[in-house]
């Protein structure tokens, strides 16, 4: 009997976060907390703040405004309202103050919050943009370069705090997608920061091969860097290797294999999240805010590992890296694009060739730019089998240059490249795939070293 | 919670609308016009209707006291058509809010209807309605800059089936 907590009529949890005010008047009305006047001012309170915030928004030109205008005036005083309700430790004082204070009072009080957390966010900000993964993820990249300083241009806490106007793409762990406004972008950018940390544990250089031998085309994925990287440091420790490589071999994948299958799923919950705990002691991560967000991310692990033990295909879980991994990559700068009217008459001449030699003879005299090859692939410039000659033709490096440009993502091909283009696309591909193995795999791994400038 | 969803004290607010409404005879028996309470009550209706068939919503006594003052000393105005056209005008404001995209003021968009009414609709609100204030509206909506000048032989009036041309 030492721990006595106090018991609140409202739970805290049974509210919705997104619309706090509303559900915690109707709570405190269910509960009888409110009574049916108090309730009443309450409402003709807010209507009365309405229209001074619509007689602000249009300046005092207009008595009448559209009912969308009105209704997204009103969500945000109740968002905003909100916020300071959420500031009290517990619903009790919340009800006291909704019983005491004037809605204009708790809106004003709500209004400051919104500023500090506008503020809070800003430095966070700064602080994520300062300590970013170097990583080709693009959702990462431009959710940090431009979609949060977008956020922060349009943001409008006078008429639309509620609204969270940016197109973020890359996803955090355990988003909390139930909030909107300031309070979303506050804890967008905490737990990133977080995860910036953690993935700061380690080298950029291990967590690019993670990612590539997670998929070879991570940088388009929309993937959480940090639950990757997460998932394979727990493996490493689950199979007593060096975390830092977060490397899992697939005899060690035999042994988890081995281990973990036969555990139930509180056993196994268990074993991760000590695991996650000597992980973090490992990393000397002090921060109870990171591992609370460690913590948090392993239930999200099991069901997949669970599964994936079940069907035996741990290595859909824990990855392991790909052995010839480039260590350095080649930075291709392209050579000059010939004049528009010249490359016409290029690709006019290499048309009228009646011979395929000739027109190898052509391109190999006349085109010294990747950029233009591509244009005279995809321009009715070769057909049939021509592909295939003028593919042996060229070295190991232009074929890797050329593989480059092949779409990542075959699926909607058909809405950006013209026929003549996946004409190419397909020949180069059935080329690779007849080709002796050992060149293939080189030219991938040259393809993936290559980066464009 | 939807804006409705609130309890509005519309009998509170019809309340106050009516008593400014009625306030306004102080001005407009100068003209020779009145509005008798049940007049009143009824303006306050249309006001209502007209809100909810256009979208809108409002705050305080509105507009119609504001446009009793503004037409009460049209020359087209008379006892007799007094209250029907205030109704008429009603509805053409919350009408033209919209069709303009409120782009400008209650008052602006009163003195232009005042204006046109009296001017060059000669005291027809079909003509009003369906002439003057369309095409204003019209040029509003495609950026004129004087986009109160109705005249067809102005450089910037727009030729709404000719502009995608």
């Amino acid at each position: 009997m030492t721990n006595l907590e106090k018991q609140h009529l409202i739970k805290r949890e049974n509210l919705n976060q997104a619309y706090y005010f509303q559900s915690v008047l109707q709570e405190a009305r269910r509960l009888n907390l409110l009574t049916q006047p108090e309730l009443e001012k309450i409402q003709l309170q807010s209507m009365q703040l309405l229209a001074r915030q619509a007689e602000r928004y249009t300046f005092g030109d207009s008595s009448s405004v559209k009912e969308e205008t009105a209704q997204n005036i009103l969500y945000s005083i109740f968002y905003t309202i909100g916020v300071y309700l959420k500031s009290f430790p517990d619903t009790d004082m919340t009800i006291e103050a909704l019983k005491q204070k004037p809605v204009a009072e708790l809106y004003r009080q709500g209004r400051k919050l919104v500023e500090t957390q506008t503020e809070h966010a800003r430095k966070i900000y700064n602080q994520v943009k300062n300590n970013t993964i170097a990583t080709g993820n693009h959702a990462y990249n431009d959710t940090i370069e431009n979609a949060i300083p977008a956020f922060f241009s349009v943001y409008d806490a006078n008429y639309a705090a509620h609204d969270t106007p940016a197109s973020i793409d890359y996803p955090v762990s355990n988003d909390k997608m139930e909030l909107s406004g300031i309070e979303y972008i506050c804890n967008y950018l905490q737990k990133l920061h977080m995860e910036n940390q953690f993935c700061k544990n380690f080298t950029p250089h291990d967590i690019h091969c993670l990612l590539h031998s997670y998929d070879t085309h991570y940088q388009d994925l929309l993937i959480n860097i940090f639950k990757i990287v997460l998932t394979n440091a727990i493996g490493c420790i689950l199979a007593g290797k060096n975390v830092l490589r977060l490397n899992i071999e697939p005899f060690d994948r035999e042994y988890l294999q081995q281990k973990l299958a036969p555990m139930a799923d509180d056993r196994l919950y268990t074993i991760l999240i000590d695991a996650s705990k000597q992980l973090c002691q490992g990393f000397d991560i002090t921060d109870g805010l990171l591992q609370a967000h460690i913590t948090a991310a392993v239930p999200e692990l099991v069901p997949g590992l669970k599964n994936a033990l079940a069907n035996n295909c741990l290595e859909s879980v824990f990855v392991s890296l790909d052995g010839d991994q480039p260590q350095s990559a080649i930075k291709f700068a392209d050579g000059r694009k010939a004049e528009d009217e010249l490359f016409r008459n290029i690709a006019d001449e290499i048309r009228r060739c009646r011979y395929v030699s000739d027109k190898i003879a052509i391109i190999r005299r006349e085109i010294h730019s990747i950029a233009d090859l591509v244009d005279i692939l995809g321009g009715y410039c070769l057909f049939d089998d021509e592909y295939s000659q003028v593919f042996q033709s060229l070295g190991d490096m232009e074929l890797a240059l050329l593989l480059k440009k092949l779409p990542a993502d075959t699926a909607d091909t058909d809405l950006h490249y013209s026929e003549n283009e996946k004409e190419w696309h397909h020949r180069l591909s059935s080329y690779l795939k007849n080709m002796e193995p050992v060149r293939r795999k080189r030219l991938i791994g040259l393809s993936g070293r290559i980066k464009l400038k | 919670m939807a804006v409705k969803a609130l309890i509005f004290p519309t009998a509170v607010m019809n309340q106050t609308a009516i008593s400014e409404i009625i306030n306004c005879n102080k001005i407009t028996l100068r003209y020779g016009l009145a509005l008798s309470s049940k007049e009143a009550q009824e303006l306050v209706e249309t006001r209502a209707s007209a809100l909810r068939s256009f979208g809108r919503v409002e705050f305080g006594a509105g507009i119609i006291n504001k446009l009793i003052l503004k037409f009460c000393d049209s020359p087209f105005l008379s006892q007799h058509n007094y209250a029907e056209t205030l109704h008429d005008l009603i509805e053409t404001f919350y009408y033209f809010k919209n069709e303009t995209l409120d782009e400008i003021s209650d008052d602006e968009l009163l003195s232009l209807m005042k204006s046109y009414f009296d001017r060059n609709c000669q005291g027809s609100i079909e003509l009003l309605q369906q002439r003057e204030l369309e095409l204003m509206a019209r040029n509003i909506r495609y950026g004129v800059r004087d986009y109160a000048d109705l005249r067809q032989d102005s450089e910037e009036s727009v030729d709404e089936e000719s502009y995608y041309d």
